[in-house]
């Protein structure tokens, strides 16, 4: 199925009409409704509702904290899953935007991608690195000599030989094989052997 | 009716602003169709697109004071119907009760939900809610990408990803064959 037949199919589905009375009775109803509602929200008192709230968040933030420092202490490999469901991906967005894909980083919210301006392929050796901060960790495949923004931190993220993967930061470098913890970030990275 | 009598959108809206009841029935009766499509479409539900719609103008009138007027005003309520009923989906896929919602559905009277137009709405059911609104605002609001990123408050590249993942998804879902409930794989 092509993506114009797709669209077709998709557009044959048209909303379901309503009688004339519905739509008479809907604004009116509507605007009554919406009178309540703003009446009762200008009655409630800012300050106790903000107390409200806050009450209602401190448990769960300090929750939030205490799992992901667990988070942080376990996320330091890459694991194969986690290889293979990159590499998938980035194969898939190579066809999508050939030749301008600078990095993709796997945020907790999903694929972010960074596209290069120019459009050229760049022909470098692909890496996969991840770094966890805040107990927060993302991935990223890059290629060497890729400069992206992970962990609050600016890196540029090389291949050094042909199996290890230097990072440098603005205030540091790290390679692997060395301690993962750098700075308050904890670093790992992988030389991809497949071509993208 | 002295508000509904005002022809045009600026002073409606001025008026609604001020607390003038009438001036935004006006306005709601202007724009409820075009509302009532986008929440359809995104819920898949007749009586949910009701409520979903008049949760939307309920938003826009105790966020009157925050429209500046720059724009159309129909471009405004039509981000936050689209933002209210991402919202919507959101919260109901938070609590896992799509699939019971979809088999309980009052898809309307016109909709065969065996037939095609219960097949697209299924398939549009299973889509995340964020690929689904990037689907609704492009192929059926036809937006471009980077208007559908303004809407959505994201990137356009993520727009362009969520997209294509949506349509590789409803290609497959589509392409199939139909199970006996009408569901499709």
């Amino acid at each position: 199925m092509t993506d114009p037949e797709l669209d077709r199919l998709l557009k044959s589905v048209h909303p379901p009409g309503r009688d004339a009375d519905y739509w008479t009775a809907f604004p009116g109803e509507t605007a009554r409704r919406a009178r309540t509602q703003r009446f009762v929200k200008e009655r409630r008192p800012m300050g106790r509702r903000w107390f409200v709230v806050l009450a209602a968040a401190l448990p769960l933030l300090l929750a939030g904290v205490f799992l992901l420092g667990r988070v942080q202490g376990r996320r330091e490999r890459i694991e194969p899953a986690e290889l293979s469901a990159a590499l998938r991906i980035v194969s898939e967005l190579s066809t999508l935007f050939p030749g301008r894909i600078e990095a993709v980083v796997f945020e907790p919210s999903g694929p972010r991608i960074v596209l290069n301006e120019s459009g050229s392929a760049p022909g470098r050796q692909p890496l996969l690195i991840k770094v966890c901060s805040g107990g927060v960790c993302r991935t990223a495949v890059t290629f060497s000599g890729g400069r992206l923004r992970l962990g609050g931190e600016d890196l540029e993220v090389l291949a050094r030989g042909d199996h290890d993967v230097m990072v440098l930061g603005r205030s540091f470098g790290w390679t692997t094989g060395q301690p993962q913890d750098v700075r308050g970030l904890r670093l790992a990275g992988q030389v991809l052997e497949d071509p993208l | 009716m002295e508000s509904a009598a005002l022809s045009d959108e600026p002073s409606l809206v001025e008026a609604a602003r001020s607390g003038d009841p009438e001036a935004f029935a006006e306005l709601v009766a202007r724009h409820q169709k075009m509302v009532h499509d986008v929440t359809y479409r995104m819920t898949g539900s007749q009586a949910d697109a009701a409520d979903v719609a008049q949760e939307a103008f309920i938003r826009a009138w105790r966020e009157l004071d925050r429209f500046r007027g720059e724009g159309e005003f129909g471009a405004w309520i039509h981000r936050i119907a689209l933002n209210t009923a991402l919202n919507w989906l959101k919260a109901i896929r938070r609590r896992g009760d799509l699939h019971r919602r979809w088999a309980e559905s009052d898809t309307g009277p016109d909709v065969d939900r065996e037939g095609l137009a219960g097949r697209v709405l299924a398939a549009l059911d299973r889509l995340d809610p964020d690929a689904r609104a990037a689907i609704v605002l492009t192929v059926y609001e036809g937006l471009n990408h980077a208007q559908a990123a303004q809407v959505l408050g994201c990137a356009e590249t993520t727009v362009s990803w969520r997209i294509w993942r949506a349509r590789r998804r409803l290609k497959a879902i589509l392409s199939g064959p139909a199970d006996r409930e009408g569901r499709t794989p």
